[in-house]
C-alpha cells in the first residue's frame, strides 16, 4: 500500500502535468485562469506550511500585500528592476513576518487567528489610505520579470502560466523536502503536543517563529507575482476577504497535506470562473458548495484521499 | 475638540451605542464559543436577516414595535433550526470545518436576501414615540440612541442576573466551564447549549432590528460586523460576561474615538487595542475560569 507522502507527491504531480498541458494547449483564457490559481496555490502554500506547526492565520494577506507593495512600489515608483523588487519584496516578507512573528506566535488558536487578522488589516488600512501608493484606487502599469537574456517573454500569457507553474511546483517541492526534515518533523511534533515538545527542551517560540518567517517570504513570494499577472497594484490583494479566500483554498484541499492548497486553490479559481459566468447569482451555488464540502470531507479533499488509504505515515 | 464637553458628551453617548450593539452580538458568540468550542461566522448572517425581518414586518404593518417583538424571535428559531439542521454536523470537526461551513451560510444567506429584496439598501424609519431629541446632561441627543443603550444595559443587566443568579445560569457556566464533568453529573448540556444558541440568535436579531433605523438595512452588514464582534470576543476572553462587557466597551469606545481623533487610521485604532491587548493578556481581559490557563 501506497505511503501518505507517496500519495501526496503522486497528486502533485498529476496536478503540474495537467497545468503544464493546459498552459501549452488550452485557450488564452484558460491559461489566464492557470497562472492566477497557480500564484493562488503558492499563497496555499505559505499559510499550509505554517499549519504544520498548528498555527493557522487569518491575516496572510497582510504578508501577500506586503510582497504586492514592496514589488509594486519599487517597479512603479523607484525604477528598480523587476528582478531587484522581487528579491526586496521576499525579503521584505521575511523581515515583516519576523518582527510581527513575534507577538504574533505567542498566540494559538483563535487567539493568533485574530491576531494575524488584526496586523493585516492595520497594514490595509494604511495603504487603502496612503496616497503614495494611490490608495483605494490602486496604481497600475506594474511589469513582469524581463527574462529575454534567456529568450524567455513573461508578457505571453502561455510562457507567463508555464513559468509560475514550476515556481509554484517548485517551491511545493522545496517545502516537501522541508517537512519531512528534522526541522519539518519538529514543527509537526509542536502541533501535536506543543507542551512535550518544550519538555523535551525544544524552543516552542523559535521554531513557530521561524516557520511563520518561511511562510512570510514564500507568501510576499506569491504577492509579487500576483501584481505582475494583474499588472495592478490593490489594497484589495491585503484584505481579510483575501486571507479568507486563501484559507478557504487550503480547507477544502486539505490542512496540512501541502498539495491540498494547491489543489483547493485550482478549484477555487475555476469553480468561481464556472459558477460566475454560467448562473446569476453564483454566491448561492458557492456557499451551497462550501456547507457540502464542509459537512462531507471536513478534512479536505486531499485529507479524505489520504483517509481512504490508511493512517500508515 | 475634544475640550468642547458638548462634543465630548455626544462621542461618549456614540461610543455607548455602539458598544451596546457590539454587545448584544458578543454574549451570544462568545458563550458558544465558550459552551461547545464553536466558532459561528454566521452569527452576523442572524443579525441581517433579523434586520431585513424588520424591514418587512414594519413595513407591512407600519408598526415598528410588532417588528421589535417578532423579529428576534424568528431570528431565534432561524438560528436554532440552522444549528440542527446543518452546524451542528461538523461540530467535532474543528474551527477550519466550522469557518467553512459558515462562510458558505453567509454566502447563501447573502444571496438569498439579495434575490428577496435586491441590492439596494433598505431603511427602517424611526418610530413616531422615539423621535425628536432629549437632552442628556444638557445636550441635544436623539432619543432612538437612547433607547438603543437601554436596550443594551437592560440586556447586561438580566443576563446578568440569569448568569450568576440562577439555576439556569449556573448550569451554562457549568457547562463552559467543563462540559464533560457537568455531563457526569448528569446535566444534558446538549439542551443546555440549545437554550443558549437559541437565546444568542435572539439577541443578535435584536441588534438585527435595533440597528436597522440607525445603520440602514443592507447586504454586506452582516460581514462588516462581525469582524468587530470576534474582535470583542477575543478581547474580552471566551465564555464569560464580563469578558463580553469589557470587550464591547473597549471596541465601542475605540472605534467611536479612533473616527475622531485620527479619522484616516480608524480601523488601526481597534487593532491597536486588541494587539496590546492580546500581547498583555493571550487569553483575552475577563475570561471564563477554563480559558484562563492559555497563553
Amino acid at each position: 500500500m501506497a505511503s501518505r507522502v507517496f500519495l501526496r507527491r503522486v497528486i502533485g504531480a498529476g496536478l503540474l502535468a495537467a497545468a503544464l498541458a493546459g498552459c501549452m494547449l488550452a485557450s488564452y483564457f484558460t491559461q489566464d485562469l492557470i497562472a492566477e490559481a497557480a500564484i493562488l496555490a503558492v499563497f496555499a502554500l505559505s499559510l499550509d506550511f505554517l499549519a504544520t506547526c498548528g498555527l493557522v492565520s487569518f491575516g496572510h494577506a497582510g504578508l501577500l500585500g506586503v510582497g504586492a507593495y514592496a514589488f509594486g512600489g519599487l517597479t512603479v515608483l523607484a525604477g528598480y528592476s523587476p528582478g531587484t523588487a522581487l528579491a526586496a519584496a521576499v525579503l521584505g516578507g521575511l523581515i515583516v513576518a519576523m518582527a510581527a512573528g513575534v507577538f504574533a506566535v505567542r498566540t494559538t488558536g483563535a487567539f493568533f487567528i485574530m491576531v494575524t487578522l488584526a496586523m493585516a488589516e492595520m497594514f490595509f488600512s494604511w495603504v487603502f489610505r496612503d496616497r503614495t501608493f494611490k490608495g483605494a484606487d490602486g496604481m497600475g502599469g506594474v511589469p513582469r520579470l524581463d527574462l529575454s537574456a534567456i529568450g524567455v517573454d513573461l508578457n505571453d500569457a502561455s510562457t507567463f502560466a508555464i513559468f509560475v507553474v514550476l515556481l509554484c511546483a517548485a517551491i511545493w517541492l522545496a517545502l516537501e523536502f522541508l517537512i519531512v526534515s528534522p526541522f519539518g518533523r519538529t514543527l509537526d511534533a509542536i502541533r501535536q503536543n506543543a507542551g512535550r515538545v518544550s519538555a523535551l527542551g525544544g524552543s516552542v517560540f523559535a521554531y513557530r517563529l521561524a516557520a511563520f518567517t518561511i511562510s512570510g517570504g514564500i507568501a510576499a513570494f506569491a504577492g509579487a507575482f500576483k501584481v505582475q499577472h494583474t499588472n495592478f497594484l490593490s489594497p484589495d490583494l491585503a484584505g481579510w476577504l483575501a486571507s479568507g479566500d486563501v484559507l478557504i483554498a487550503v480547507v477544502i484541499g486539505g490542512i496540512g497535506t501541502l498539495v491540498g492548497g494547491i489543489l483547493g486553490a485550482a478549484i477555487l479559481v475555476f469553480l468561481k470562473d464556472f459558477l460566475s459566468s454560467h448562473f446569476g447569482h453564483w454566491y448561492l451555488f458557492l456557499g451551497a458548495i462550501f456547507m457540502m464540502v464542509a459537512i462531507g470531507l471536513p478534512r479536505g479533499i486531499v485529507g479524505w484521499v489520504l483517509e481512504l488509504r490508511g493512517k500508515r505515515p | 475638540m475634544l475640550s468642547d464637553p458638548t462634543f465630548l458628551i455626544e462621542q461618549i453617548l456614540n461610543s455607548l451605542q455602539f458598544s451596546m450593539l457590539l454587545f448584544l452580538l458578543a454574549i451570544g458568540l462568545s458563550v458558544v464559543f465558550g459552551m461547545m468550542d464553536y466558532l459561528n461566522l454566521s452569527h452576523g448572517t442572524i443579525y441581517m436577516l433579523s434586520a431585513y425581518l424588520a424591514y418587512s414586518i414594519a413595513g407591512i404593518s407600519g408598526s415598528y414595535w410588532l417588528a421589535l417583538l417578532c423579529a428576534p424571535v424568528a431570528a431565534a428559531l432561524i438560528g436554532v433550526s440552522l444549528y440542527y439542521l446543518l452546524l451542528q454536523r461538523v461540530t467535532q470537526h474543528g474551527h477550519l470545518a466550522q469557518v467553512l461551513l459558515t462562510v458558505g451560510v453567509i454566502y447563501f444567506g447573502t444571496e438569498m436576501l439579495r434575490i428577496l429584496y435586491g441590492d439596494l439598501p433598505k431603511g427602517v424609519p424611526v418610530p413616531a414615540a422615539l423621535e425628536g431629541v432629549a437632552r442628556v446632561l444638557g445636550v441635544a441627543y436623539p432619543k432612538y440612541r437612547l433607547f438603543i443603550i437601554s436596550v443594551g444595559l437592560v440586556t447586561m443587566g438580566v443576563l446578568y442576573v440569569v448568569l450568576e443568579r440562577t439555576r439556569l445560569g449556573a448550569l451554562v457556566r457549568a457547562g463552559v466551564d467543563d462540559r464533560v464533568t457537568a455531563e457526569t453529573m448528569g446535566i444534558d448540556i446538549a439542551k443546555v447549549f440549545a437554550g443558549v444558541f437559541a437565546i444568542g440568535a435572539y439577541l443578535a436579531g435584536l441588534a438585527g432590528v435595533i440597528a436597522a433605523p440607525v445603520f440602514g438595512v443592507y447586504t454586506g452588514m452582516d460581514v462588516s460586523v462581525i469582524i468587530l464582534v470576534l474582535i470583542v470576543v477575543v478581547i474580552g476572553g471566551l465564555g464569560s460576561l464580563a469578558g463580553a462587557i469589557v470587550g464591547s466597551f473597549l471596541i465601542g469606545f475605540a472605534d467611536t474615538f479612533g473616527k475622531i481623533l485620527l479619522p484616516e487610521f480608524a480601523m488601526v485604532m481597534i487593532y491597536l487595542v486588541m494587539a496590546l491587548a492580546l500581547v498583555f493578556r493571550p487569553s483575552g481581559l475577563m475570561p471564563a475560569r477554563r480559558f484562563m490557563a492559555q497563553g
